[in-house]
């Protein structure tokens, strides 16, 4: 290889290694810019975001209602988190950023919907569990009842009338 | 002889007792004829005393009653829409105009909820129909539909000058 060729080759060889280290620093210098700017863009809530929410939230609450669960707190949360939305929607022509804090409450309120649903489906799995064991508890003392009143009722009834009814007296006319 | 009927007698005291427990167990819940309420009520939340005659952008204030007696819970949309005379809506048709307003609610059964609603009519105009709709959200399709029930106040709107 000549000695022009060999220079050459290293000065192209060095270019390579800037052009390399130089898209590294706009990608680093990239993602520093963009870095702070992604949180803002997923905090930015909006109507049809925190509506979405609730949907899913509403889902949760019917979830826990078919198990049987008290879920009338769980509804009332949503309404709140609903009266919020109203009232960003009222205002977000005129306070954009306090209708996306507004948003982003309603928001909140329908996740912790959406988290505290489970426990209320389990609370009403057991509720429903513990009136099935009530039931056949009643149902299996009603026929032990019917057992004793049919084995032992008139006997007793009869020895009650007689305990009664001990002072009576046989005339014959 | 009379032992026997006395046996009979208790006996069936007891199995109504028992009947009664597992109807009402496997009752409990039900509804026979679900239905949901939407009605309209005055200022003083009764059914009446409503606005007739308005100024345009005049405030007046009205309150909404929804009732859910489905037997399970139920999301419900009103829209507050503006007919004329020749406007078409009924129980199965809403009412082809874009909503003025919407209210929501989530109601869980036998609860009712009353809104306090401020409105304004932004034209003038005679015989305008203010028309409430009642929507809920149907789970299995995704989307708000229709539920036949809908009221109506009839209202005049001068100009203010």
């Amino acid at each position: 290889m000549s000695p022009i060729t060999e220079t050459r080759a290293v000065s192209s060889k060095g270019f390579m290694r800037l052009a390399f280290r130089l898209g590294l620093l706009i990608a680093l210098a990239l993602a520093l810019i963009i870095q702070p700017c992604l949180p803002i863009i997923h905090a930015q809530a909006s109507s049809s975001d925190a509506h979405e929410k609730i949907i899913e939230a509403f889902a949760s609450m019917q979830e826990a209602d078919n198990a049987g669960g008290d879920v009338s707190h769980l509804a009332n949360k949503l309404n709140e988190a609903l009266d919020l939305i109203s009232q960003g929607d009222s205002i977000a022509s005129s306070n954009s950023s306090r209708a996306q804090e507004l948003y982003q409450q309603a928001e909140d309120i329908a996740n912790k919907v959406i988290l505290e649903a489970p426990l209320v489906q389990e609370e009403g799995i057991l509720a429903q569990q513990n009136s099935n064991i009530m039931l056949r508890v009643e149902l299996a003392v009603l026929a032990v009842l019917g057992f004793i009143v049919y084995r032992f009722g008139p006997k007793l009834l009869w020895r009650l009338w007689l305990r009664a009814h001990s002072d009576w007296k046989v005339r014959i006319k | 002889m009379i032992d026997e009927e006395v046996s009979a007698v208790a006996l069936s005291i007891i199995f109504l007792i028992g009947a009664f427990s597992v109807s009402q167990a496997f009752l409990a819940g039900r509804v026979i004829e679900p239905f949901s309420e939407l009605a309209i009520l005055g200022p003083n939340q009764k059914i009446g005393d409503y606005p007739k005659s308005l100024m345009v952008r005049e405030n007046f204030t009205l309150y909404l009653y929804v009732g859910n007696h489905e037997g399970k819970n139920m999301y419900y949309r009103v829209y507050v829409k503006l007919g004329n005379q020749s406007s078409i809506i009924n129980e199965s048709v809403p009412l082809n105009a874009p909503p003025m307003a919407q209210y929501e609610t989530i109601l869980s059964k036998d609860q009712i909820w009353l809104k306090s609603i401020t409105l304004h009519m932004d034209e003038p105009g005679i015989n305008y129909r203010l028309v409430f709709e009642l929507w809920v959200y149907k789970p299995d399709e995704g989307i708000f539909t229709y539920h036949g029930r809908w009221n109506q106040i009839w209202l005049n709107v001068t100009s203010s000058s």
